[in-house]
């Protein structure tokens, strides 16, 4: 079984998450953390250079982080 | 740089003692690296171009085969782990202290390795040692563990916080002052300089005046002050001290007594600033308050709905390392290594996210915490949390604080503030824009290494006179009768200009017959042989390199200056932390310690007088004494103010005119100030004593109800023969006794905490190892060992006080110490030595008539007699 980092699985989590755009505030309650957290997520996303691209609707996938989720599965 | 640049209204003292602090730092090889960094050398001619070819090319040649090092890593806390040798023919054999002592007092600390070329640098020329480049490899010494090899301390296991490659071997260990919290220090004053005006930063360093400080308290917001959140209980104070601190425009001064509820109230605290979406910073000094503010913050289990702080609030504790936090706390708590960042939210994260997500469950079950990086949510989460706690130090090493802008809190709370400085304080108060200082002048002081304040001394103070000071320190060590055996040479650059000073250090001293030379280096040979065959102690005049003697020549260096600096420190410590209290208490304690001091100090003042014949004698002495305020006095003293204009004895009197610029800012800052009057903690006669002894009946009253008749007070006679600072007798009465009581209370389930204290390192280690012989005879109970200095902040079910001693010193003389002591318990205190010598030297005092003249301890034992019951 291929072992990953926390980094890998949280980075992952918060793909999925974002799946193919969604409100910064919407994020938290997709990850099951209360609401409050929704700023610290909104940070963590736009960490995710190059993978999610933030608009004015909210976050989305870019070409990148769709072929980062298809090649893990999800 | 070498100097701060002339900072407009900055008291001249102040300025003088940035400088001292700036040349001290860049004195330092640590700060040398980072000052200047190596240039790349470029070649000057083609045949230099050449040579370096050929070099490049050789050195393959050159290299040997590695050897295995000496490090033994842990690979779950990256501590290494290495043996070094003492080798007692040079660089250990000048300390008066055990070695043990020596390593001791360097836990917590930077240490340098050095290879034995640098070693042997270090020993022949200081100077061109602070100048190596690249500089000798600095780590955090962890711990240690001494070996007996023939019966003497041969061997140090050290332990370090990470593993100091490429050095394979190590044999040696030099210690150096730890300048990073002096580092951080500065930087904070120089924040401090680019504050705008009215700033009450800038006020309280009295760089502007504390009339432009705002006098009206902030408005109520909507901030529950005065009324209790759920499941909390208040008493009056507690609730006025919560609404002080939530409405100071600047500063807030909390004093509180032992088991007054100062957690409680800083938990309050924090819990109305967070739901006001305010940022909260919470230090402390001691891991130990650190972590009770965080135990008081966070539910024993967080599925609990009560818990009145948003997720996002829960507290993250910042510690380089985790070995000394609590278990609770550690659940909190987020290293300062970024490998190590969030992995305790992470783990929190973790499960929260296996709890709601199938997805969660599915890629955590494959997580490998050995692979690198940034977990991105545990990061963010990190980030944005309101309530940060760590010490000083420690929190300013996490990389939230050291990105951010001063002021970018909003509340800082410091506990135990009493052991704070002001120079430490502002390290870490730049960060916030308010402050609530919270603690309890009548316990101890900050700590000071005499070492390290006297070096901040050094140029201040003439090498001359230091010298003349560890000389007579020397003489006065030894008992009349044996000092016709002492024979010394002081060597100095210039012996006609030193020989005066030390004519008028050694004035009041009766030599006895000792001899002393004085002569400049070249003169050290005919000096030695005029004192003949023998034994003979050599003191180098600071800056004078000297080679080490060889060992067969009967000389000896005396290393362990007595240092003028170590003088000037005492007497700020007495100014400031135990006279207050005797004149208060209109009693007159044994005064056999202090006369000596003043004794020993006056010839000090007198000889800088003839040291500097130019020099301003009044403005010289101001410019030590407002050093040595700075790094003496915790900055609620400085804050609160000290009464000082009892005072009458120059040079006493210079210190009381340092503080007086401060009095508009106490004035200030008095309408935030509170007191907690109530304790909780102890069982009321536990606390009848302490509060007529150290708070004048003023605090520490009994806020519990009286549960039981009977004094919980017990003074046991164990008249064991003290060696030193060790005594076996009592040390295997209290372990004996503790049986007893472990055997009786097996069947009980729960394990009571009892708390050993002495006043001494030897007699804790001595305790600690007839603990640990114990071994299953105790499990019923949980016993811990400790001294009286590293006691503070903590309480215990029973506390045991091994007295170690018959007879009282100056360091068990200090109230604040004995208040610490005797307030740790809850249920029953025994004090455990020769309570009868005392009782005879308390009867002998009364005897005499007029006001009575005892040691501290001969008061306390007479008093718990006088309360009953204790015998």
């Amino acid at each position: 079984m291929t072992k990953l980092s926390r980094e890998e699985i949280e980075t992952l989590l918060l793909l999925e998450a974002i799946g193919d755009g969604c409100p910064v505030g919407e994020l938290a309650g997709r990850l099951g953390l209360c609401a409050s957290l929704s700023a610290a997520v909104g940070e963590a996303a736009r960490g995710l250079s190059g993978l999610v691209e933030e608009g004015e609707a909210g976050f989305r996938l870019s070409a990148e982080g769709r072929l980062t989720l298809k090649a893990i599965g999800l | 740089m070498n100097q701060l640049p002339t900072l407009p209204g900055m008291i001249p003292a102040i300025q003088e003692a940035l400088n001292a602090r700036i040349a001290l730092l860049l004195r330092s090889p640590l700060i040398a690296r980072l000052a200047t960094p190596p240039a790349e050398e470029e070649p000057d001619d083609d045949y230099a171009t050449l040579f370096s070819l050929f070099e490049a090319a050789a050195r393959p040649l050159r290299s040997r085969p590695p050897r295995p090092s000496t490090w033994q890593v842990d690979p779950s806390t990256e501590a290494a782990t290495a043996r070094v040798d003492i080798d007692y023919d040079d660089r250990w054999r000048g300390y008066e202290r055990d070695v043990r002592e020596a390593v001791e007092g360097c836990v917590e600390s930077q240490v340098l390795l050095l290879t034995d070329a640098q070693r042997l640098l270090l020993e022949r020329s200081p100077e061109e040692f602070q100048e190596l480049q690249p500089p000798p490899r600095a780590v955090e010494l962890l711990g240690f563990r001494v070996e007996r090899v023939g019966g003497h301390d041969r061997v140090v296991e050290l332990t370090v916080a990470e593993a100091p490659e490429p050095f394979e071997q190590i044999r040696h260990l030099a210690i150096v002052a730890n300048l990073i919290p002096l580092r951080r220090q500065l930087a904070a004053l120089q924040v401090v300089e680019r504050l705008p005006p009215g700033s009450p930063l800038r006020c309280l360093l009295g760089l502007e005046p504390a009339d432009l400080l705002p006098a009206a308290p902030l408005p109520a917001g909507h901030i529950a002050e005065g009324h209790p959140l759920p499941g909390e209980r208040l008493d009056p104070f507690q609730a006025e001290c919560i609404a002080k601190a939530l409405r100071t425009p600047h500063f807030a001064l909390i004093q509180g007594p032992p088991g007054s509820g100062k957690t409680t109230v800083i938990g309050g605290i924090i819990r109305r600033a967070v739901k006001a979406g305010q940022r909260v910073l919470v230090v402390s000094p001691t891991h130990v308050a650190v972590d009770n503010v965080v135990e008081k913050l966070v539910p024993q289990a967080e599925s609990q709905a009560e818990d009145p702080l948003p997720a996002h609030s829960l507290p993250v504790r910042f510690s380089s390392r985790k070995t000394k936090l609590s278990p609770l706390a550690l659940q909190y708590w987020v290293s300062s290594k970024k490998q190590h960042r969030a992995a305790t939210l992470s783990l929190r994260l973790e499960a929260r996210l296996r709890e709601r997500s199938p997805l969660a469950r599915r890629l955590y079950d494959q997580v490998d915490d050995t692979l690198p990086g940034r977990a991105p949510l545990s990061a963010a989460l990190a980030a944005t949390c309101q309530v940060l706690c760590g010490t000083p130090i420690g929190l300013l090493s996490a990389a939230e604080l050291k990105g951010a802008e001063p002021g970018s809190f909003d509340l800082l709370i410091v506990d135990e503030v009493s052991k704070l400085t002001l120079p430490e304080f502002l390290a870490i108060a730049v960060m916030a824009k308010r402050w609530v200082l919270v603690g309890d002048p009548a316990q101890l002081p900050p700590y000071n290494n005499a070492a390290e304040s006297g070096c901040t001394l050094d140029p201040l103070l003439d090498a001359r006179l230091e010298l003349a000071c560890s000389l007579a320190g020397l003489i006065d060590s030894v008992p009349p009768h044996s000092r016709g055996r002492l024979r010394l040479v002081a060597v100095v650059r210039d012996p006609a200009g030193a020989l005066p000073i030390i004519q008028a250090q050694l004035a009041g001293l009766d030599p006895a017959g000792a001899q002393v030379r004085v002569c400049e280096p070249k003169a050290l040979e005919s000096a030695m042989t005029s004192l003949g065959e023998g034994s003979v102690k050599l003191l180098v005049e600071r800056g004078l390199s000297l080679p080490r003697p060889d060992f067969a020549s009967g000389a000896r260096l005396v290393e362990d200056r007595h240092r003028a600096g170590a003088l000037l420190h005492d007497i700020a410590f007495q100014v400031f932390h135990d006279w207050p209290w005797a004149e208060r208490a209109g009693i007159e304690l044994s005064t056999r310690g202090r006369r000596k001091t003043l004794a020993r100090v006056l010839p000090t003042v007198e000889a800088l007088r003839l040291a500097n014949p130019e020099a301003d004698h009044a403005e010289h002495l101001l410019l030590s004494a407002e050093t040595y305020a700075l790094n003496t006095v915790s900055v609620y003293d400085w804050l609160a103010g000290v009464p000082v204009e009892a005072f009458d004895v120059s040079p006493l009197v210079e210190l009381a005119q340092v503080m007086a610029p401060l009095q508009a800012l106490r004035e200030a800052v008095a309408p935030f100030t509170g007191l907690l009057r109530r304790q909780y903690r102890m069982h009321s006669s536990l606390s009848r004593v302490p509060r007529e002894l150290f708070y004048f009946g003023e605090a520490l009253q009994d806020g519990k109800p009286d549960t039981g008749k009977g004094s919980r007070v017990r003074l046991l006679q164990v008249q064991g023969r003290g060696e030193g600072e060790e005594n076996r007798a009592e040390a295997e009465a209290i372990v004996a006794l503790l049986i007893t009581v472990a055997q009786g209370h097996s069947s009980a389930g729960e394990r009571p905490l009892v708390l050993v204290i002495t006043p001494y390192r030897a007699q804790e280690r001595l305790l600690r190892a007839a603990v640990d012989k114990a071994g299953a005879s105790l499990d019923s109970l949980e016993v811990e060992v400790c001294t009286m200095d590293r006691c503070q902040g903590r309480e215990a079910a029973y506390v045991f006080f091994s007295l170690t001693r018959n007879r009282a010193s100056p360091f068990l003389d200090a109230p604040k110490r004995m208040n610490v002591a005797l307030t740790r318990a809850q249920e029953g205190l025994f004090l455990v030595g020769d309570i009868e010598a005392f009782r005879r030297e308390a009867d002998r005092a009364r005897r005499k008539g007029g006001p009575p003249r005892m040691s501290l301890l001969a008061r306390v034992v007479e008093a718990y007699d006088h309360q009953g019951g204790a015998k």
